[in-house]
């Protein structure tokens, strides 16, 4: 499965983690609202992606453009011209990193230490053998997509019940295809997502601040610096990619 | 199990085609922008000219789009022109083409498209309708034929909120962001720092390109590097920059400025904002179209002697800016409006 549907998942779960913080005055509520809605978005990419056979790069690229598309409307519903959008409760920096580390302690012991884990990769990997051993590989997709998505709807939401404590159009503004390259960039393995994503954080944390000091640098380069540092990771780790050899294949049982 | 899987794949086909037309007609709602309203009949159409607007994220953003939006209204009210329409979530290129030419074709005139980014779809289809005044916000005169240019003099307004930061703050530093380095954005950070010297006269400052004109949190990342480094005046360019600042001046109690839009509304640390009247700017290039002066047009540079901005001051902040400063503010603010002063674009 190759869901580029992620980052309008996270708009849609940054969405719902601001209106449900809205209704409910607790970020906590929020974050599960999120989490929600990132499983609904899910359902709909793993219907449109596994039990219709849609082609996978288009969906996920049309559910990002009406995300963004979609999350405005509903967003402009909650304030009236003239009127700042209402300000929502936030939560701090520390339960968010416990999230993170709570979250990859659970994926990566589902991926590496279940069976349910195994079947998964091998979904990905060999999808007949997985179908020949008994597992319906249609259901084991779409649970991943919905699963997935769910963290995705997660990340929005933590974005803006985080100490951000506001939503605005596209306030993802690309994260969700820079945690796409993340995936690649650490082989589909959860350790080493986290790991790059805190190296990709950095540099940019970094380069904000280097920009105020360094004026006779281009500001340009400090801009590129953390697609820069990713790419050269990229190409020192590229020996051996890793990518599932069925990525974004459609499963048709006895078919090529 | 060829036989059975034909229905079932025809099924599949039914389902995909149906959940698509769904989202077709939803994403359909994300465009509500658009305020077309049935043609005019012939009493309507001579009742004055009608202005269209077309921008490419939402116009309801408590900043540059609403000031847009809000302008055009005014006009209306005062009936200066018969009736507008507005479209947002309109790309530049293509998009923004077939949307150009569908006003223009509707017979609005002026036509305004209300981004930087439109300059080369503005100047494609001003030429297959040489009786239009096709506007976009270059910002510094790049007029040719019936091509219009409108200007963005926001340094002006941001020398003066320059004196009201310096006068405010015990000490610290000038904060500049932008979504990108780019003329305007400069001129407003120097023009912020020039105001701030006029009260301190050592104050220092470091101007910071976002990379994005939305990405909130990045700029929030920014502004709280800055004040690290001994910020305390936050000035903004852009609304993702501008509103990661003031989230960022809430957290660390320094002080804000809103951008082409009052931003009083978001938060307490909100020191200033300035107010961007597009009908002041909008106003003249309708009053081209009735006199017929469309081809060629000109550059509408229209600033605060037009009262095209205004400075708003949080009403929480009124009463604790030295009356020293507040006199030196107004001023500024009258030299400025009389013509006395003007406030130079220093993009250095």
């Amino acid at each position: 499965m190759l869901n580029l549907g992620l980052e309008g998942t996270m708009l849609f779960g940054a969405l719902a983690g601001y209106l449900a913080t809205l209704a409910s005055g607790t970020p906590w509520l929020g974050l599960g609202g999120g989490l929600v809605a990132g499983a609904a978005c899910g359902a709909v990419l793993a219907l449109l992606m596994v039990v219709v056979r849609a082609d996978q790069i288009v969906t996920g690229l049309a559910f990002t453009l009406f995300a963004g598309s979609a999350t405005t409307y509903l967003f402009e519903q909650s304030y009236a011209i003239g009127q700042a959008p209402p300000r929502i409760p936030s939560l701090s920096m520390a339960p968010l990193v416990v999230i993170v580390l709570v979250v990859l302690a659970a994926v990566w012991f589902l991926l590496t230490r279940t069976t349910a884990g195994l079947v998964l990769s091998a979904a990905g990997e060999a999808p007949e053998a997985v179908d020949a051993l008994g597992y319906r590989i249609p259901r084991v997709r779409s649970l991943a997509t919905v699963a997935g998505s769910a963290l995705a709807g997660l990340a929005g939401a933590m974005l803006v019940c985080g100490p951000l404590g506001l939503f605005v159009q596209n306030v993802t503004a690309g994260r969700g295809w820079v945690a796409l390259a993340l995936v690649v960039f650490a082989r589909w393995r959860p350790g080493r997502a986290v790991a790059g994503a805190l190296l990709f954080g950095l540099c940019d944390a970094a380069q904000l601040r280097l920009q105020g000091t360094a004026t006779e640098i281009p500001y340009e380069v400090f801009l590129a610096l953390p697609y820069v540092v990713t790419l050269l990771a990229l190409m020192v780790r590229a020996r051996r990619s890793g990518t599932p050899a069925a990525l974004a294949v459609p499963f048709v049982r006895g078919g090529t | 199990m060829r036989s059975s899987s034909g229905p079932r794949r025809r099924r599949h086909a039914l389902l995909a085609a149906t959940v698509a037309t769904v989202l077709l007609v939803l994403a359909g709602c994300g465009d509500a922008g658009r305020r077309d309203t049935a043609p005019a009949d012939a009493a309507a159409a001579s009742a004055g000219p009608r202005l269209a607007i077309v921008y490419y994220p939402q116009f309801r953003d408590g900043s540059w789009g609403e000031a847009a939006l809000t302008g055009a209204q005014k006009l209306e009210d005062a009936g200066v022109i018969a009736d507008f329409a507005v479209q947002e979530n309109v790309n530049p290129g293509a998009d923004a083409v077939r949307a150009l030419r569908s006003f223009a074709e509707q017979g609005y005139n002026p036509i305004v498209a209300h981004s930087f980014n439109y300059g080369d779809d503005v100047k494609q289809v001003a030429a297959e309708f040489p009786n239009t005044i096709f506007a976009y916000a270059g910002g510094f005169g790049d007029v040719a034929a019936n091509v219009a240019d409108y200007s963005q003099p926001f340094w002006e307004a941001t020398y003066l909120e320059g004196i009201l930061g310096a006068g405010v703050t015990q000490g610290g530093s000038v904060a500049g962001a932008g979504g990108f380095d780019i003329p305007v954005c400069r001129a407003m950070y120097n023009a912020y720092l020039d105001g701030a010297k006029l009260v301190r006269p050592d104050t220092t400052g470091s101007f910071v390109a976002i990379g994005d004109w939305s990405d909130v949190q990045r700029a929030k990342e920014a502004a709280l590097g800055q004040a690290d480094q001994g910020a305390t005046m936050f000035v903004g360019c852009g609304q993702g920059p501008t509103f990661g600042q003031i989230e960022a001046a809430t957290e660390r109690g320094a002080v804000a400025n809103g951008y082409t839009g009052d931003m009083s509304g978001l938060s307490g640390q909100v020191l200033a904002s300035f107010t961007w009247n597009l009908d002041k700017v909008f106003a003249p290039m309708v009053a081209d179209v009735v006199a017929g002066k469309v081809n060629p047009t000109r550059y509408y540079e229209v600033g605060m002697t037009d009262d095209a901005m205004d400075v708003v001051i949080n009403p929480a902040w009124r009463d604790r800016i030295p009356a020293d400063v507040m006199a030196t503010y107004e001023q500024k603010l009258a030299d400025i409006r009389g013509g006395a002063l003007t406030v130079p674009m220093n993009t250095q």
